[in-house]
């Protein structure tokens, strides 16, 4: 897919996942769609799309964020370069895949974030990190990845054509 | 492969630099205007976004209330009544204030006439992505007269503090962040201390003396007005906890905010106020703790 099509549509989860999730959060807190995304379109195209991405959303992510600018962008391209390495085929073809990279992109990214924001002075509790952010987003995480996997399927197949077809 | 596999090493290397880059660009501060720009393109985008998930969750709420609403009917006639006798009280006393504040020559004293406040309204578009943090997105900005540090609040209570500034909008730090502090006073005790956001959504108020009457689960919390940022008296939260242990010299206190962040629709950014410093030591006669750090961010 083009970057024509990948802004847009990266600009558009990051506005959903700051406007639309955080009113409806399970456990206090919401579900990680921009790094969904990423993770599902590195484990369908492999990299370096997943890298680019990847930047990309966490670009969005820390423009909406009042974090620093880097504190997403940098673990999401983490992430990604780890999903792409699934769209190489690395971690084989198994339906599990998708759900288990969402569970460890999630721990990767948190865990990313937190040195990151401990290194610009916003020290988080571990503990109360751990059980009240960390596990239940790689919950949510993983259980909603059964949503996102089809649909970034779907889209891979869509662009998949139109490349040949123009190709 | 091995082009395939060098050239996305090559490009996560380039990425990880940029990235980099644009840390330490933001850290000097030279990401004002790119973010500013980024902000005004997808500002009308959050807009849209936040008002068709408030008119969801408004469409459920009506849906489920439909269920309830004979019982609500007569709950709410019932605390109609209720009201409006503590109304008749309420006048009574103010009325008894007013005399007595005027006796006393502490007639500015009166919160409603001291905090003069400006305000400008703004509409919430967007909420912090991250589940790191506590920020919301309002469409207000520096053309509005927003400035850093401003307080923001609704008619429920304190909201937080302006904490970034763009054109035409602004990020606001809740005062349940982590990184946000805030000096409070116990309305029943008058204990002041100092509330900090904690990573569950509550507040964890610090600096309580041991004294068994200063905290009780119940307790109304309010803006102590102390260090200037805030106008005073306003509603931060209600207690539902208190530790002590008979080891420390302080207690704490955990504090449920009285805004529902969740449920912001819109904002008031307090504009301007007169700070009230040093105004409650002649209200009260209790001695003072020691409210250590300064208040608003860390």
């Amino acid at each position: 897919m083009s970057l024509y099509l990948s802004v847009p549509l990266l600009a558009l989860l990051a506005v959903v996942q700051s406007a639309v999730l955080p009113r409806f959060p399970v456990a206090g807190v919401h579900a990680d769609l921009v790094m969904l995304a990423v993770v599902a379109w590195g484990l369908l195209k492999g990299n370096p799309h997943a890298l680019v991405w990847g930047f990309i959303g966490g670009a969005f992510l820390d423009l909406l964020s009042g974090l620093p600018w880097g504190s997403q962008t940098f673990p999401l391209l983490v992430v990604a370069g780890l999903a792409g390495l699934g769209g190489a085929g690395l971690f084989g073809q198994h339906f599990g895949i998708p759900f288990a990279a969402a569970l460890v992109g999630t721990w990767v990214d948190y865990t990313l974030s937190l040195f990151i924001l401990n290194a610009l002075g916003r020290a988080l509790p571990p503990g109360p990190f751990v059980w009240q952010v960390l596990l239940p987003a790689s919950l949510l995480n993983t259980v909603a990845m059964a949503a996102i996997f089809p649909l970034a399927s779907l889209l891979h197949r869509l662009t998949h054509r139109e490349r040949l077809e123009y190709g | 492969m091995v082009r395939s596999i060098r050239r996305s090493s090559f490009l996560l290397v380039f990425l990880l630099v940029l990235a980099l880059t644009l840390l330490l660009l933001f850290q000097a501060g030279y990401l004002q205007a790119v973010e500013s720009i980024g902000l005004r393109l997808l500002a009308p985008l959050e807009g849209a976004a936040a008002s068709a998930a408030a008119g969801a969750i408004r469409l459920v709420d009506s849906a489920r209330d439909l269920g309830n609403l004979q019982e609500r009917y007569a709950a709410l006639e019932k605390q109609a009544n209720d009201l409006l006798v503590e109304n008749i009280r309420l006048r009574e006393l103010e009325a008894e204030n007013e005399a007595l504040r005027r006796l006393l020559g502490f007639a500015q004293a009166n919160p409603d006439l001291q905090v003069k406040a400006a305000t400008v309204r703004g509409q919430v578009i967007g909420r912090d992505p991250t589940n790191l943090a506590r920020y919301l997105i309002i469409d207000v900005g520096e053309r509005d007269g927003i400035r850093r540090n401003m307080p923001v609040v609704t008619d429920e209570g304190l909201v937080g503090t302006v904490d970034q500034v763009y054109a035409t909008a602004s990020k606001v730090r809740l005062i349940n962040d982590l990184d946000h502090t805030v000096n409070v006073i116990f309305q029943r005790s008058r204990v002041k201390a100092v509330a900090r956001g904690q990573v569950d959504g509550n507040l964890l108020v610090e600096w309580i003396p041991q004294d068994p009457d200063a905290v009780a689960v119940g307790d109304i919390v309010l803006t102590s007005g102390l260090g200037g940022r805030f106008p005073r008296l306003l509603v931060v939260g209600q207690v539902i906890a208190t530790e002590q242990r008979d080891y420390e010299m302080f207690r704490r206190a955990v504090v449920r905010p009285v805004v529902d962040f969740e449920r912001l629709d819109f904002v008031l950014v307090v504009t301007g106020f007169a700070p009230l410093e040093g105004l409650e030591d002649l209200l009260t006669s209790e001695p003072e703790p020691t409210v250590p750090g300064p208040e608003g961010t860390r």
